[in-house]
């Protein structure tokens, strides 16, 4: 007997700033004004998409001490665009990206709950966590929190999160008009917390919200970060969406949830990813090539070979050759605020390959940023599309994934129309929202009755 | 320590207020000839160092539409007074009768000008609770009800008028003499008290010519007769 199909999951994951959002295409419009978010969020509702997400930064990106200028830049509060959306959509779950290390859980967790009753239990928390002493400067922590402790604060932090999400239960408030009673339970909301990072106690302020608690996302990939994950997150955004390294991904976080008295089904992994979509696989590809040099200029060519130079090469030409000038192994990095620069973690024989490369297919920089970087994941035909989507789900590379259009704001309006119908006709995609509430979609259980389950077990 | 409270509430928005200008209204460009988004030189570093916390810069969010969003807070006393003064664009007071609103706008007006800011526009709003109803025995009837189920009696910072809609149009203008420029009503009952202001009060003042019968404006600030703040930053560069 085969194998049930895996129903799959999309996302829409708005634009965001960096260089796969192509804004000098003459459909790029305003990353600001709520109109573009109220047609983004309508477009994977009408698709029936799980939800959209929002991620954040919480320090405007620089290189060589200046601000970075190439790229979409400036975004509003993801709390305030996310409450304007639920009074806009009916369905779709609503994901903020909050850092852990720059807020307090007392504020988070009454802003998750109150995100949650707004929109009738669609909220979801993508928990992230940050150290560097750059970002730092902007709060009033500054950048006090040593890296290997960003963890341990984020675990604290969302443990102390669910502390206020369940000091209501749910059944607190009586509102007795004839006798004047509000609240059946007096101690309601009242909680107390002692830790390495918060020692805080009161009254939480929000009652129970429809979900309980907001669906929690991890992005980490870091081995803590994979464990926090098969702790206590109910989805990944990963960044693994190809079959090998999505499959490797898929069974090194499953097989942790053991440990955790948690099953498979707990936890979501869902990958980034880009798409190229045109009529026939050939366009597909011709239109893929457009958008990587829209999407790498000469100038954005230059910048991210500094990432792993680490010296200013704005003397170079990117029609031109690589530097013949080895990186800069100092400790002080040209390029601040970007996760991207890790990736790079031996610049010397990541240069000494590039050069290699590049003198073997005649490259110019810009050739070679272009040939190096990342792909589209998804290039071709609705129907290629859908049929990629669907083998990788099913052979458990993910378990759907968070699509990342390169056009703000109908870069994800062809991908509705015409590759989610062949995947509902393969009956791998819903024709209609489960039920009321993030969790719904998702296919998680309720906390109250997960709890249940951890204590019959 | 109070003191402490409020220098601190100072800085956070003076923080607020130079972020908000952190960028100029026209930095994102989108010159698609050189490659780049915004013009770097009209985003700015704040730089703001204080006793309680310092601050980089720029904002991660653009300028918005009113340059500077409506900073306001409530006030008792000396010390709030005195933030009001230095940091909002409208104070809330409770005074309970005229004679206490003139002596508090004098106050806030006396700070305003020890802080330099006396050329600026700044609204003093009068907070007040209201129990309204067409006769004064049914709106008192209803508050003793309250008081009754409550087991005591209700009081609050702010003066509780009890009465009807016309006589409430006369309190107001009568505060508004005494130098209040606008008021900011809490419905004592608001599935009751919110309906008996809209659809009782605000055609008495209308019918009196005291308060609009249209928006004039497309932003609050508009609205509240502010002009768009000069963006402090743009002034230093041009």
């Amino acid at each position: 007997m085969s194998k049930p199909l895996k129903q799959i999951h999309l996302a829409a994951h708005f634009p965001g700033v960096n260089n796969t959002t192509v804004w000098s295409d003459p459909n790029a419009g305003s990353h600001i004004e709520f109109s573009s978010f109220v047609h983004f969020a309508r477009t994977a509702e009408r698709a029936k998409f799980d939800f959209l997400f929002l991620a954040e930064g919480l320090r405007l990106r620089e290189q060589g001490g200046r601000i970075h200028d190439l790229d979409v830049v400036g975004r509003p509060d993801t709390f305030t665009v996310l409450a304007a959306l639920a009074a806009v959509t009916e369905h779709l779950g609503l994901t903020g990206t909050i850092n852990s290390t720059f807020n307090e859980p007392y504020e988070v967790a009454r802003q998750f709950a109150s995100l949650d009753h707004l929109s009738g239990g669609r909220s979801a928390w993508n928990v992230v966590t940050s150290w560097d002493a750059f970002t730092g400067e902007n709060f009033r922590r500054g950048g006090f929190l040593p890296q290997q402790e960003r963890y341990s604060r984020a675990k604290e932090f969302l443990a102390t999160a669910n502390e206020l999400f369940d000091s209501w239960h749910g059944d607190e408030i009586l509102a007795d008009q004839e006798t004047g009673v509000f609240l059946r339970d007096a101690k309601a909301g009242a909680f107390v917390h002692t830790g390495q990072h918060f020692d805080i106690h009161g009254r939480f302020n929000v009652p129970r919200s429809p979900q309980g608690r907001p669906v929690i996302f991890q992005a980490g990939d870091s081995e803590e970060g994979r464990e926090f994950a098969a702790s206590s997150a109910d989805a990944i955004f990963s960044r693994h969406a190809t079959l090998e390294a999505g499959q490797a991904f898929y069974t090194d976080v499953k097989k942790r949830l053991a440990r955790y008295r948690r099953r498979p089904g707990h936890l979501l992994i869902l990958p980034a990813a880009t798409f190229t979509l045109a009529d026939t696989d050939a366009e597909a590809e011709e239109l893929a090539k457009v958008v990587r040099r829209q999407q790498v200029s000469g100038a954005t060519a230059i910048k991210h070979l500094e990432f792993v130079w680490n010296r200013d090469l704005s003397a170079y030409d990117p029609d031109g050759p690589l530097p013949e000038i080895d990186p800069d192994l100092g400790d002080d990095h040209i390029s601040q605020g970007r996760a991207q620069v890790r990736m790079y973690r031996d610049p010397l024989a990541t240069a000494r390959e590039w050069r290699e490369l590049a003198a073997a297919n005649n490259w110019s920089i810009r050739d070679l940023v272009i040939e190096t970087g990342s792909r589209q994941n998804f290039v071709g035909s609705p129907e290629t599309i859908a049929r990629t989507i669907n083998e990788l789900v099913q052979a458990d590379a993910s378990d759907g994934f968070i699509l990342v259009p390169h056009i703000t704001p109908t870069g994800l309006d062809a991908f509705a129309d015409q590759v989610v119908p062949l995947l509902q006709e393969q009956g791998v995609f819903r024709t209609e929202y489960e039920g009321p509430t993030l969790r719904h979609q998702l296919g998680l259980a309720h906390p109250d009755d997960v709890r249940d389950e951890r204590a019959a077990s | 320590m109070v003191t402490g409270l409020f220098d601190e509430a100072a800085d956070y928005v003076e923080v607020a207020r130079r972020l908000w200008d952190s960028w100029e209204d026209d930095a994102e460009i989108r010159d698609a000839a050189t490659g780049r988004f915004i013009d770097r030189d009209k985003l700015h570093y704040i730089d703001f160092e204080g006793r309680h916390f310092s601050v980089k810069g720029p904002s991660i969010t653009p300028r918005p539409p009113q340059g500077q969003p409506i900073v306001s807070a409530l006030a008792h006393d000396t010390i709030p007074y005195r933030l009001v003064a230095r940091a909002a664009d409208i104070g809330y007071v409770t005074p309970h009768d005229a004679d206490e609103a003139l002596a508090i706008v004098a106050r806030i007006r006396a700070e305003q000008k020890a802080v330099g800011r006396d050329a600026e526009p700044l609204h003093v709003f009068g907070d007040l609770v209201v129990f309204l109803d067409d006769d004064r025995t049914a709106a008192a009837a209803r508050r003793e009800r309250l008081d009754a189920l409550a087991g005591q009696p209700y009081t609050s910072d702010a003066h509780i008028f009890v009465g009807t809609p016309s006589g409430l149009a006369d309190r107001l203008q009568e505060l508004h003499g005494a130098g209040l420029t606008g008021f900011r009503l809490r419905p004592a009952v608001a599935g009751h008290d919110l309906p008996a202001i809209t659809r009782g009060l605000v055609p008495e003042l209308q019918r009196r010519g005291v308060f609009r019968r249209a928006y004039e404006a497309d932003t609050l600030r508009g609205l509240l007769g502010l002009a768009r703040p000069a963006n402090r930053y743009a002034a230093a560069t041009a």
